[in-house]
């Protein structure tokens, strides 16, 4: 499976003459997608994860303002072979996941290293390098996920995020700010790990010094700024809630089942608190010799992580804080914007709290903003922000959009369980949702008001009972009240008659027997399809990925189709698919516009 | 929802004064200091979710020591309406902290008098 992407590799290397690309960072940005893509098939990726960590540094790197395009070889074909990985993976069940996944970090880890140092740009570098660093830790010395991973995680990603507007004042403020809150953290516990003679005193006391200069350098910066006239516009308010939500995370209470050398590990290994991008961003110069140092000693570290030793340090360097029970949503990937497909990044029925959903709603409105603005007389909400980067900010309010109804699908379920038509229904209502999703003002009720509001949304389309294209749907309830008796059959009855009943048996066995016919690894996707169960639950269940999952569901209902159509045994049973009531066809065509299928329809199977 | 009118700029007041505090403690490292920093990462999301639509300006800012910025902080703070803690869920903790860090101030001052 990735003998095409060695092969690749090998002439990425060594081509006399490689083909040449304009843009190395496009093209790079192409293959993180694609690596990103591979990672997906693996299972489900979260914000901590090196993959996540490296598409946030490349948002960064990319977003770093005047650098200039590099003119370097193409990664073209690494790209391809790389989708072409994506798509077998996604074919197939029979991958070792393990296996596959470490060889993912290391062509990742390769590449990154390889587009770093074709990188002429000092801050673009540094963004390179975050992921490199992330990759090499996962490579050389994995650690598990924890609270304190994920929450510098977001930080990196407020990094990125605020990247185009650097030299912003209140983008200096707040980065100063939330990095004071970090080092503050950090200096804590280096000061507890070396009394402790957890770790080295020469490497504490270097570490605990360099925290404390740079710490003085954003003081310097706090010093320059006058913090009384920010805050006044949209994207000051993006920025700060980007970053204040971040540093809430940092500053809050740490979990309580995390040890402080997990803590103290994770900040080792983010470089404490990404300090070199950091010190980019403020742009004060004596933070930058003190973050390199910084940076310096947690490569250090890297290199030899049992140089923090396992003794118990004493909990609660940092005050007890009751942390917001929901800020957990706000931790959730959203890492890779504008690069990832527009799935939701965060897992289906995540209740998001109040700053998550505000901050949705703000990538949204800046996203469409991006999309419909002109360049030339850019709206406040724009001002300031390259319109070379508008795309991405299009990209970041789909993405927004799709977490947010990502957050209320489950309500949809709920709604529609044991319903006739379930399929028409749930896709009216996931269009229904994506409208409520771009509708949804937060400042007309409050942030909070989004699930309610969804909620209100599907409820209303549910009870309408008339499709877009105008066809009444059966409701759940009941049947109708009997209002005329007819011997034993009331004549105006929905029950069927008895013949129809036996059809009806008929058909049922039929199709009963149709699916046990099916194998096994299409017939357990169909049957927990046909339960209602999410999709994402199904795949977890039988351990594949979403698009497998939704894939093999595909194949199963094409089979039965073909199954049960060829039968002239049969009667006047006719498939669904088969209507030909124009006004359900109608139906079903407005349905397939909306929602076109994410699986490639195979040519050689019968047409639908 | 509450529908209680959000003191937006008076969020921002605290954002400033704590921002200046924290500026003004980097160079410490213990408890107290740790305390405003938290108090800062507070009231940097309150202003960020609830933006001021206006600039605000505390008179005097930059001759405040970092103890005088807690101090009007917390009497800002203890001027909005408790009901809002359904909308800032960090409220509770915002006063405690500012609270703490002015008692302990005040005994420090007072053990070292």
């Amino acid at each position: 499976m990735w003998q095409a992407v060695r092969r690749e590799l090998a002439r990425l290397e060594w081509e006399a003459e490689p083909p040449l690309t304009l843009d190395l960072m496009a093209d790079w940005t192409q293959t993180v997608s694609s690596l990103v893509t591979i990672r997906r098939a693996l299972g489900p990726i979260s914000t901590a994860d090196p993959l996540a960590l490296l598409a946030t540094a490349t948002t960064g790197a990319v977003r770093t303002a005047d650098v200039k395009p590099i003119l370097a070889p193409s990664l073209g074909a690494v790209n391809a072979a790389l989708a072409d990985v994506g798509q077998d993976m996604a074919a197939r069940t029979d991958f070792d996941r393990q296996r596959d996944a470490a060889t993912l970090n290391h062509v990742a880890y390769e590449l990154v290293h390889w587009v770093r140092v074709r990188t002429p740009d000092d801050r673009a570098k540094a963004w390179l390098l975050a992921g490199e660093t992330a990759l090499d830790g996962a490579i050389h010395a994995p650690a598990s996920r924890s609270a304190a991973s994920v929450g510098l995680a977001a930080w990196q990603d407020a990094l990125a995020a605020v990247q185009p507007v650097h030299a912003a004042p209140i983008v200096r403020r707040s980065v100063a700010l939330g990095h004071l809150a970090i080092l503050r953290n950090s200096h804590a516990l280096v000061d507890e790990a070396r009394s402790a003679g957890a770790l080295p005193a020469p490497y504490a006391d270097a570490l605990l010094s360099n925290i404390r200069e740079l710490a003085r350098a954003h003081q310097t910066t706090l010093g320059q700024i006058d913090g009384r006239r920010l805050g006044a516009t949209r994207v000051d308010q993006a920025v700060m809630l980007q970053v204040g939500t971040a540093v809430r995370q940092l500053t809050g209470r740490p979990e309580p089942a995390e040890p402080s050398q997990d803590r103290l590990d994770a900040l080792l290994r983010s470089g404490l608190g990404q300090a070199v991008l950091v010190a980019n961003l403020t742009g004060e110069p004596s933070a930058h010799r003190a973050a390199a140092r910084i940076s310096q000693l947690a490569l250090e570290y890297l290199t030899n992580p049992r140089m923090l030793r396992d003794i118990d340090l004493p909990e609660a360097l940092t005050p007890p804080v009751p942390m917001e029970p929901n800020a957990a949503a706000a931790r959730e990937p959203r890492a890779s914007a504008g690069i990832a497909p527009m799935q939701p990044t965060i897992t289906p029925g995540t209740v998001l709290d109040g700053p998550s959903i505000l901050a949705l709603c703000q990538a949204r409105d800046l996203g469409v903003a991006a999309g419909t603005a002109d360049p030339a007389n850019p709206p406040d909400s724009l001002r300031g922000i390259d319109p070379e980067r508008w795309p991405q900010l299009v990209a970041e309010g789909q993405q927004a959009v799709a977490d947010l109804v990502g957050s209320v699908i489950p309500m949809v379920y709920a709604q529609t369980r044991r319903t006739p038509n379930v399929a028409d229904v749930r896709g009216q209502m996931f269009v229904e949702l994506m409208g409520a999703a771009y509708r949804f003002d937060p400042h007309r009720t409050s942030p909070e008001g989004w699930a309610s509001y969804a909620w209100m949304t599907i409820k209303h389309a549910r009870m309408r009972g008339v499709d877009d294209a105008g066809v009444v749907r059966k409701r759940a309830s009941g049947p109708r009240p009997i209002a005329v008796a007819f011997g034993e059959r009331e004549p105006a009855s929905s029950a069927p008659n008895p013949g129809e009943v036996v059809q009806e048996r008929q058909s049922v066995a039929g199709i009963a027997r149709a699916v046990e016919q099916l194998p096994a690894s299409l017939r357990e996707p169909l049957l927990a399809s046909i339960k209602g169960n999410p999709m994402r639950a199904i795949a977890d269940d039988l351990g594949y990925s979403e698009s497998t999952a939704h894939r093999r569901i595909a194949e199963a209902r094409d089979q039965l189709r073909v199954e049960l159509a060829i039968r002239p045994d049969e009667g006047n049973w006719v498939p669904f698919s088969r209507s030909t009531d124009p006004v359900l066809e109608r139906a079903q065509r407005l349905y397939e516009q909306a929602f076109p299928s994410s699986c490639p329809v195979d040519p050689g199977r019968p047409a639908r | 929802m509450t529908g209680m009118p959000m003191p937006a700029e008076s969020i921002a007041k605290v954002d400033l004064l704590l921002g200046r505090a924290t500026m003004l403690t980097t160079d410490r490292w213990d408890d107290l200091a740790a305390m405003i920093h938290e108090a800062m990462g507070i009231s940097l999301l309150m202003a960020a979710t609830h933006l001021s639509s206006r600039p605000v300006d505390v008179p005097g800012l930059t001759r405040l020591t970092a103890l005088e910025c807690v101090e009007h902080a917390l009497r800002e703070v203890q001027t909005w309406d408790l009901a809002l803690a359904a909308e800032l869920p960090d409220l509770a903790r915002l006063r405690v902290l500012l609270a703490d860090v002015r008692r302990e101030s005040d005994s420090a001052v007072g053990r070292r008098g």
